[in-house]
C-alpha cells in the first residue's frame, strides 16, 4: 500500500519538470496568501514529503465531488498530487469490495494510525437509529467515529459533509447533519461547495503536506485562503452591478451582453468561495460567466434561502395571507379602540356638563 | 439558521406583520374618532378642492416664515429626498418592494445612492444636533424623538457600512441591515414617525376646517 | 377719534380691583384634575386627535409664536401649551392607549396651574401657529380646549374670572347692563343729534356693541349709527341683546359663553332680524358666528357679520364711498392702540378689542411691555419686524371673507396688531383704506370720519 517514494520523485516519474514542479509551488502559495518567499520552502517540503495514507468515507452524497475529480481530461498537478497520496479506501474507487475493502481500511488504520487523513464526502443521518446510509453493517456515524478516532485530521469535502448539503435541506427526513457536528475532538476541515473546486483540496492537501498542519480557517472551518472573498467582490460582472446594469430575464439583451446577474438570484454578495478567481474546468469559466447567477453552494443551508431565482434582498417568506390578516385585525382593533374612545367621551361629556362646585 | 436567514425570513415576516396591524389599527382608530358637527353656516360648503390643497400647500413654508424656517425645511427636505432616493431608487431596495408590492420600477447607479445615503445621514446628524443644542428643541423634544431619529438613521448606516464591507463580512451586515430596516417597521405604527402616513389626513382636516370658513390655510 | 383720557385712566384703574372681586370655586384638586379631564375628553374630535397623532415635535410654531419670537423662552413654544390636553389624549382617548400609558403621565393639578400661564397669559389663540405647521395642526384650537378644561377646573386668571362671573350672572360688564345701556344710548342720541334706534320690535338688522364701547369708546357707537342711517337701514339696538363681548369664550367657560350668545339670539329672533351685526372685537365675532349655534343646538336664523366686513359688502356694493388711498389720512389698525400707542400705553392697558391684555402683568404679559419698549427703542429684532408686517397683508382677502379666518377653536382672537391691520384694510377691500383719525379702533372706529366725509 504505501511506498517510500517522495513526492518529489514521482512527480518527476511522471515526467513534471523542475519548472513545471516551482510553478505549481507558487501558484499553491499564492492560492494559500503565503509571501513568495515561502515558495522554496513549500517546494523543499513537497519535495520530501512521503504519501500520506487518506481513508476516504462517503456517506450521504451523490459523488458529485469524485465525478469533478476523476474527470479531468488532462493531467494536471492536482490529479498528480491525488495520485501522490495513498488512497486506501474510497468505496467508489477502489476495486476490493465487500469484507476486502473493510479489511483494507482497517489496515490501513492499523498501520497509520494518528497520522492518516479522513476524507469525508456526504451528510450523516441520525433519524429512525440511522437506518438511511449503512456501509458493510455500520452506520455512517459508527463508521465515522470509528476511523476519525485515529485521524490526524478531518476533512469535510463538499457541502454535504461539510454542513448537511442537500440532504439537510428542509424538511430534512433523514436527520442529516455535518462533521463537524459530531466530531469536535480533532481538527475538522471544509472544502465546501457542490461540487468544490479541485484546486481547493489540492491546495489544502499541499498546506498540509508542507508545514504537517491545517491552513487558516474562517469562522465556518473553510481555509481561509480560499473562502476569504465573495464571489462578487470578486466577480467580473461587479461594474454592471455598480452602474445598475442587470440582466432581467436570462434572455434579454443584458443577459446577452453580461450584466450582473443580481436581479435573477445571483447570491453572489454572501457566497464565499474562490469560484470567480480560480474557475473551473482548468480556469474555463464558472457559473456566472455561463450566464447564471451564484446559488450560493458554499454557504451552510444554501438549498433553503429562498429560491435560486429570487433576488439576494427579497425576503424568504411569502405570506400576503399573513400581511393581510395583520392588516385585518389591526383594522378591527383600530375600530373596537375608537368605540371604546367613543364611550370614554360619552362618559366624560355627562361629568362635562355638570355645574362645577 | 444564520442572522441572516433570521433577518430576512422570520423577522421580516414578523416585522410585516406588526408594520401592518399598528398601522392600520392607529389609522383606523385615528379616522374613526368622534366628530364634532358644526352647526353654523359655512362660508364655503364645499370644501374638497381647498382640503386636497392644503395637503400640497403645506409642503412649503409661507415667504413670512422664511427666515426662521428656510434652512430646517431645506435640512427636512435633504433628509426626506435622500431617505426617498435611497428607499426607493436602489436596485435591491426596489426588488424588496415588488417582491412585497409586486411592483416594479427603474434604479440608479449605487454610487448615487450612496451620495443620496451620506446626503440623508447627515441631515439626521444636523437635524440631532439641532435637537441637543437647541434650547427650544431641547425643551420640546423628548425620548421618542431622538428615538425616531436614531431608528431613522439606522438602516442608512448600516445599509452604506454593509455596502462599504466595514467592520464586518457582507452577510453579516446585511443581516444587521435588514435587521434594522424591521425594527424601523416594528417601530413605525407606534411613535411619531407615523406622521409618514398621518400628514395627509391631518393637512385635509384642517384644509376643510378652514375652507369652511372661508380661510386660506 | 378721541379718547376720554380722565375717563380711560379710571378703567386702567379698575384692573387691579378686579382681581378681588373674583369668586374662585372651592374644589379639591382631584376635582379639578376630574373636571379638566372630563373636559378634555368631551372635546377633542376627530380633527383634534388625528392633529394629536400628527405632531413630530419640529419646533417650526415657535417660530409663528409672538411670545416666543421676541423672547426666545422655549416654553413659549406653542407645542408645549397643549401638552396637557395631549397627554389626557394619548392616555384615554388615542388608538394606542395601551401603550401611550406606559410612558405618558397624568395630569395633575400642579400641571394645571402651571399651564394657566401657557393657555391665558401666553397665548392670544392668533393661529399663526397654525399657518405654520407642516403638518396643519391647529395649535390654537386646542388651547383654547385647554382653557377650557382650566375653566372648568375653576383656574382661570382672577381678573378674566371676575369678568366672567359679571358677564355669567348679570349679563353685563363693567356694570352696564340693560338700564344703564338704555340710559347711555339715549344721552349719546341727545347729546350727539344722531338718532339711534332703540328697542325696536322690528328691525332687519340687530346692531350690538359693547358695555367699553359704551363707557370708554362711545363714538365708534356714534359712527356705527351714523352709517347705517346713511345706508337707509332698518335697525335696531337692543338692550335685552347688545353685549358682543363674551367672556365666557375667552376664559373657556363654556356656560357663561352659551348664556350671552343666546342673548343676542332671543334679542335677534324677537325684532326678526336677519343680519346681526357684530363690533369690532376679536372674541364676539366668533363667537356669535362659529359658536353660537353649536352651543344654541341649532342653526341661526340669521346671519352674522362684523361690522368691517358689513362695510366692507357695502363699499363693494357700491353703497358706501370711499376716498381712494393718499388722500385722506391712512386707517389705523385695532391693535395700535396696543403696540403703537400714541399715548403712552403701558401693560396695564385695559380693554383694547379684546381680551388676554385686559388684566395685570404675568410673565405673559410681560414680553409684551417688552415688545412695546422694544419697538419704541427700534430695536425689535430684525427677523421679528421682517416677519410680521407683510403677515397682516397676506391674510387679507375679499371684503369680509377675511374674518372668516378661525383662528383657535373658533375664535378669531387677539391676532398682533399687523394681523388686525390686514383685517381692517381687507375689510374695504385692498384698493381703499379708510381714512381715519389717530389710534381708533379699526374698521368701526373710523366710521365717523367716513361719515364725516360724505358730508364734506
Amino acid at each position: 500500500m504505501s511506498d517510500d517514494k517522495t513526492l518529489g520523485e514521482r512527480l518527476r516519474e511522471s515526467g513534471l519538470s523542475r519548472r513545471g514542479f516551482m510553478k505549481f509551488c507558487a501558484a499553491t502559495a499564492s492560492m494559500m496568501a503565503l509571501p513568495p518567499s515561502m515558495i522554496p520552502a513549500i517546494a523543499a517540503a513537497l519535495e520530501k514529503a512521503r504519501r500520506p495514507s487518506v481513508i476516504w468515507l462517503s456517506f450521504q452524497e451523490c459523488t458529485g465531488y469524485t465525478e469533478s475529480l476523476t474527470r479531468s481530461h488532462s493531467p494536471t498537478i492536482e490529479s498528480l498530487i491525488f495520485d501522490h497520496i495513498s488512497l486506501d479506501y474510497h468505496h467508489t474507487l477502489q476495486a476490493a469490495a465487500g469484507d476486502g475493502a473493510e479489511a483494507a481500511r482497517k489496515a490501513a488504520m492499523k498501520e497509520n494510525w494518528g497520522k492518516y487523513l479522513l476524507v469525508v464526502d456526504g451528510a450523516i443521518p441520525q433519524k429512525d437509529g440511522r437506518v438511511y446510509s449503512a456501509i458493510a453493517g455500520m452506520t455512517n456515524l459508527e463508521m465515522l467515529k470509528e476511523v476519525a478516532e485515529g485521524a490526524a485530521a478531518v476533512v469535510a469535502v463538499g457541502t454535504c459533509a461539510a454542513y448537511g448539503g442537500l440532504p439537510k435541506a428542509s424538511p430534512n427526513p433523514t436527520g442529516a447533519t455535518y462533521v463537524s457536528d459530531l466530531i469536535t475532538d480533532k481538527p475538522v476541515l471544509n472544502v465546501p461547495s457542490c461540487p468544490p473546486i479541485p484546486v481547493v483540496i489540492s491546495g489544502t492537501l499541499a498546506h498540509y503536506l508542507t508545514f504537517g498542519t491545517l491552513p487558516e480557517l474562517d469562522h465556518l472551518g473553510r481555509p481561509k485562503a480560499f473562502y476569504g472573498q465573495s464571489i462578487h467582490d470578486r466577480c467580473y460582472r461587479r461594474p454592471f452591478y455598480e452602474r445598475g446594469q442587470f440582466a432581467e430575464t436570462f434572455d434579454d439583451e443584458g443577459a446577452r451582453k453580461g450584466w450582473c446577474l443580481y436581479k435573477l438570484g445571483c447570491k453572489g454578495p454572501v457566497t464565499y468561495n474562490a469560484c470567480a478567481t480560480t474557475k473551473w474546468n482548468e480556469g474555463t469559466s464558472f457559473p456566472i460567466q455561463s450566464g447564471h447567477g451564484c446559488i450560493g453552494c458554499s454557504e451552510p443551508d444554501f438549498w433553503d434561502k429562498g429560491g435560486f431565482y429570487e433576488a439576494l434582498s427579497k425576503g424568504t417568506f411569502s405570506s400576503a395571507e399573513g400581511i393581510a390578516l395583520a392588516a385585518g385585525a389591526g383594522a378591527a382593533i383600530g375600530v373596537a379602540a375608537a368605540m371604546g374612545a367613543k364611550s370614554r367621551q360619552t362618559e366624560a361629556d355627562a361629568k362635562h356638563k355638570e355645574d362645577p362646585a | 439558521m444564520t442572522l441572516l436567514d433570521f433577518a430576512r425570513g422570520p423577522a421580516l415576516a414578523w416585522s410585516l406583520y406588526i408594520l401592518f396591524f399598528g398601522s392600520l389599527l392607529r389609522l383606523v382608530g385615528v379616522l374613526l374618532a368622534r366628530k364634532h358637527v358644526d352647526l353654523s353656516q359655512p362660508r364655503n360648503a364645499d370644501t374638497l378642492g381647498d382640503s386636497v390643497r392644503t395637503v400640497f400647500t403645506r409642503f412649503w413654508f409661507k415667504p413670512e416664515f422664511r427666515a426662521s424656517t428656510l434652512f430646517i425645511t431645506l435640512i427636512g427636505y435633504a433628509m426626506h429626498i435622500g431617505l426617498a432616493v435611497v428607499v426607493l431608487l436602489f436596485v435591491p431596495h426596489i426588488l424588496f418592494i415588488s417582491k412585497l408590492s409586486g411592483l416594479s420600477w427603474g434604479g440608479l447607479p449605487n454610487d448615487t445612492i450612496m451620495l443620496a445615503g451620506a446626503i440623508t445621514l447627515a441631515a439626521l446628524v444636523a437635524m440631532w444636533v439641532r435637537r441637543l443644542q437647541n434650547p427650544l428643541m431641547q425643551a420640546i423634544s423628548n425620548w421618542e424623538d431622538h428615538l425616531a431619529l436614531f431608528i431613522t438613521g439606522l438602516p442608512v448606516l448600516t445599509g452604506m457600512m454593509a455596502y462599504g464591507h466595514l467592520f464586518q463580512d457582507y452577510p453579516t451586515l446585511l443581516a444587521i441591515h435588514i435587521l434594522s430596516v424591521e425594527l424601523l417597521f416594528v417601530w413605525f405604527p407606534f411613535g411619531k414617525l407615523f406622521h409618514a402616513v398621518m400628514w395627509i389626513p391631518t393637512r385635509f382636516k384642517l384644509g376643510a376646517h378652514f375652507s369652511r370658513r372661508g380661510v386660506k390655510a | 377719534m378721541t379718547v376720554d383720557m380722565q375717563l380711560f385712566e379710571k378703567f386702567a384703574g379698575m384692573i387691579p380691583a378686579l382681581a378681588e372681586r373674583a369668586q374662585p370655586p372651592h374644589m379639591s384638586d382631584a376635582e379639578r384634575v376630574e373636571k379638566a379631564r372630563a373636559t378634555f375628553l368631551a372635546n377633542i374630535d376627530a380633527d383634534m386627535a388625528s392633529e394629536m397623532e400628527s405632531c413630530i415635535h419640529c419646533g417650526h410654531c415657535a417660530d409663528a409664536c409672538h411670545y416666543y419670537v421676541p423672547t426666545q423662552d422655549p416654553k413659549y413654544a406653542p407645542v408645549r401649551k397643549f401638552e396637557l390636553l395631549k397627554r389626557v389624549y394619548r392616555r384615554e382617548l388615542s388608538p394606542l392607549r395601551w401603550l401611550h400609558r406606559l410612558y405618558t403621565e397624568d395630569i395633575n393639578a400642579d400641571d394645571l396651574r402651571k399651564w394657566q400661564e401657557l393657555v391665558y397669559d401666553s397665548c392670544t389663540e392668533c393661529g399663526r401657529c397654525a399657518m405654520i405647521c407642516p403638518m396643519g395642526i391647529n395649535i390654537a384650537g386646542m388651547v383654547n380646549v385647554m382653557r377650557q378644561g382650566l375653566a372648568n377646573a375653576g383656574i382661570i386668571p382672577a381678573e378674566m374670572m371676575a369678568m366672567e362671573q359679571e358677564q355669567g350672572a348679570h349679563g353685563s360688564i363693567f356694570g352696564v347692563g340693560p338700564t344703564e345701556m338704555e340710559q347711555i344710548v339715549q344721552d349719546l342720541s341727545r347729546k350727539q343729534g344722531v338718532e339711534i334706534p332703540l328697542n325696536r320690535d322690528r328691525a332687519d338688522i340687530l346692531v350690538t356693541t359693547s358695555g367699553l364701547d359704551l363707557l370708554l369708546y362711545n363714538d365708534v357707537l356714534i359712527a356705527t349709527a351714523r352709517i347705517m342711517n346713511h345706508l337707509g337701514e332698518s335697525w335696531t339696538l337692543r338692550s335685552d341683546g347688545f353685549e358682543a363681548a363674551n367672556f365666557g369664550l375667552l376664559s373657556g367657560y363654556e356656560k357663561v359663553q352659551k348664556a350671552a350668545s343666546e342673548r343676542l339670539i332671543r334679542a335677534a329672533e324677537a325684532c326678526g332680524a336677519t343680519t346681526v351685526i357684530i363690533p369690532e372685537c376679536g372674541h364676539a365675532y366668533p363667537s356669535m358666528r362659529w359658536d353660537a349655534a353649536n352651543l344654541h343646538g341649532r342653526q341661526l336664523p340669521f346671519r352674522v357679520l362684523a361690522i368691517s366686513e358689513y362695510l366692507g359688502q357695502k363699499v363693494k356694493s357700491g353703497q358706501l364711498k370711499l376716498t381712494p388711498p393718499g388722500q385722506g389720512q391712512e386707517g389705523h389698525f385695532p391693535r395700535s392702540l396696543q403696540t403703537r400707542p400714541p399715548f403712552g400705553f403701558d401693560r396695564r392697558a385695559p380693554l383694547g378689542a379684546g381680551g388676554t391684555r385686559s388684566r395685570l402683568p404675568r410673565d405673559g404679559v410681560a414680553w409684551r411691555n417688552e415688545l412695546v419698549l422694544r419697538r419704541r427703542r427700534g430695536c425689535l429684532p430684525d427677523r421679528y419686524r421682517r416677519r410680521t408686517a407683510p403677515e397682516g397683508l397676506r391674510y387679507q382677502d375679499r371684503a369680509g371673507r377675511c374674518h372668516g379666518r378661525r383662528f383657535g377653536g373658533g375664535h378669531l382672537r387677539q391676532l398682533p396688531a399687523e394681523l388686525h391691520g390686514g383685517r381692517a384694510a381687507g375689510a374695504v377691500g385692498q384698493e381703499h383704506r379708510i381714512p381715519g383719525g389717530t389710534g381708533g379702533r379699526g374698521a368701526a372706529g373710523n366710521h365717523a370720519l367716513i361719515k364725516d366725509q360724505h358730508h364734506d
